[in-house]
């Protein structure tokens, strides 16, 4: 079976500044696959480079077996894109701007722009320029699904909905992919990937440095704990705690092991407060290279 | 042929409006100001005795042939042309940066089309307005010839003098639509084809004022000059390949540059 997604040492260079350095990844048919790395790494260079937006220097990029360059009009009949900002012509109602965007696909798409406006409760018949931020996005997410694609990308969608609204859109989603659809999801936020996530692939300056399933991901999952004692703590140390910082009576440090030894060690302790939570994802990606470097 | 629809819709008033002031100003200065002219001859050749040599040049008030249709004809087409390329420039601009100018050149660009049909669709538009203009005004420019002219007309040459708006125009449309694509961002499509028309007059009343041959190769209102129409019955060769050449090198630039740009995450 072709892979939905397959690059192979995809390339891309603007000028001689860095975009994405030979990136492999291959999302199979059907799964949703997360795209983690913090700002400037290259996700969108990726996926501009897979919309045939932009050229790519080196490597091959394939969609659903054919070529994204060659065969670019064939692959896009197949792809909805949501972009992380949407702007769109203006003074157009909603309707006109959908009505417009299916004139592209060889189907009627008529009954499924209802549906989809009537999931996100969107008004068709209002002016997009109008529109709040969030209403612009549900606008572009009906216009990325109105085609019902096979393979949905989405960079960075979630900025500008309010948490309930990311549920209603994360339900959306995965609707579409228990219908079968294939989906690659870019994001900083480590949260979201792993919410909806089968597998995730994690690229820092241009490269994928890791590539892993959601579970292996929580097996080995950081967490950042932070506690304040009474008095402060003479040398604490504990078998799976890294950068351990202190600073008087606080002290912080990233996890990984058991959650039940962590808990026994801290309830020891004179506690004032204590504070354990997902660390950011700039912390994991040190640790990604701190292990990195350990390796060799 | 969504896009050409799509286009042709959102353009069409604008360039309904351009084409009715031309033709309406052509049919003004006919009708109305052509017989007072004539009629007030000596007054009207006193006054442009009095005018300074030069600014009378700049605004293609020659002596010799002003005081014939062709002549008067010809000498509208300083402002006809002016017009004509504030508009075609316009819709070069227009169509060819609306993506750019509202931010969604990745909405229209990840949809199942190649870009060469995409930009064949908006050239398509283009021309289509273009060339509807032009019918307008070839017809207006027969017809007044028919009812103002002295016989024996020539109807062939009135034909090419009304053509030679049409030429010019696309070569304004040329830039126009190069100046979108290469353009990193297009803030105002109507200052900047005003800009665009104005340099083109600016150039044409150089030339004019200096009267040095040789600068009417960069004089865009002479490559096709309808006086020289109207009273030799074809262009100069040499200036109308020069339009033509920078027409086709102007477009073709903008074809290569739309296909194969990158299009940057905004």
């Amino acid at each position: 079976m072709a892979y939905a997604i397959e690059t192979t040492k995809l390339t891309k260079y603007y000028g001689k500044a860095r975009g994405i350095v030979d990136v492999d990844i291959a999302v199979e048919e059907g799964e949703i696959f997360g795209f983690i790395g913090p700002n400037g790494a290259g996700k969108s260079t990726t996926i501009r480079t897979l919309l045939g937006l932009i050229k790519k220097t080196g490597g091959s990029a394939t969609i659903f077996g054919m070529d994204c360059e060659k065969d670019k009009v064939k692959i896009l009949a197949e792809v909805g894109y949501l972009p992380g900002e949407v702007f769109y012509y203006d003074n157009m109602r909603a309707i006109d701007l959908l009505r417009y965007s299916a004139s592209f696909y060889k189907k009627d798409c008529t009954k499924r722009i209802t549906e989809l406006a009537d999931a996100l409760s969107l008004d068709l018949n209002k002016k997009i320029e109008d529109m709040s931020l969030g209403n612009k996005k549900k606008v572009g997410i009906v216009q990325g699904l109105l085609h019902s694609p096979k393979l949905i990308i989405l960079d960075e969608p979630t900025s500008g909905l309010d948490p309930l609204m990311q549920r209603t859109f994360f339900d959306l989603i995965q609707r579409e992919n228990e219908r079968g659809a294939t989906v690659l999801f870019s994001s900083h936020i480590l949260g979201e990937v792993q919410r909806i996530c089968d597998r995730v692939a994690i690229i820092k300056e241009g490269r994928i440095v890791d590539l892993r399933s959601i579970d292996d991901l929580r097996k080995n999952s950081y967490k950042k704990v932070s506690f304040t004692t009474e008095n402060p703590v003479a040398d604490f140390s504990l078998a799976g705690a890294g950068e351990i910082t202190q600073d008087g009576s606080s002290t912080s440090f990233l996890y990984n092991g058991e959650i039940g030894a962590l808990l026994k060690k801290l309830s020891a302790l004179p506690l004032v407060n204590a504070d354990i939570s997902e660390p950011e994802l700039e912390e994991i990606f040190l640790h990604y290279y701190e292990d990195g470097e350990a390796a060799k | 042929m969504n896009v050409f629809r799509f286009e042709l819709k959102r353009a069409w008033v604008g360039a309904l409006i351009w084409s009715l002031v031309l033709t309406g100003l052509l049919c003004g200065l006919i009708t109305g100001a052509l017989p007072a002219f004539m009629e007030s001859r000596v007054a009207v050749e006193n006054m442009l005795k009095s005018l300074p040599p030069a600014f009378a040049a700049a605004f293609g008030m020659q002596m010799d042939n002003l005081f014939s249709f062709g002549g008067f004809y010809a000498f509208g087409f300083l402002f006809y042309s002016l017009f004509g390329a504030i508009m075609a420039s316009g819709i070069g601009l227009d169509l060819f940066s609306r993506e750019k100018r509202e931010k969604c050149m990745d909405f229209l660009l990840t949809k199942p089309r190649g870009r060469s049909r995409l930009f064949a669709e908006k050239l398509l538009a283009s021309l289509t307005m273009i060339a509807a203009s032009n019918v307008l005004f070839i017809a207006a420019s027969l017809a007044l010839y028919r009812a103002y002219a002295p016989q024996p007309l020539m109807l062939e040459r009135a034909l090419v003098a009304a053509s030679s708006l049409l030429w010019m125009e696309l070569l304004f449309f040329a830039v126009g639509t190069c100046i979108a694509v290469f353009a990193k961002r297009v803030r105002s499509v109507s200052g900047l084809s005003t800009a665009i028309g104005i340099g083109g007059f600016l150039l044409s009343a150089l030339q004019s004022m200096l009267e040095e041959e040789k600068l009417n190769f960069i004089n865009p209102f002479k490559y096709f000059d309808a006086a020289k129409a109207f009273f030799d019955g074809a262009f100069e060769l040499k200036y109308a390949l020069t339009g033509a050449v920078i027409t086709i090198a102007l477009m073709a630039a903008a074809y290569v540059r739309y296909t194969r740009a990158d299009i940057p995450s905004l």
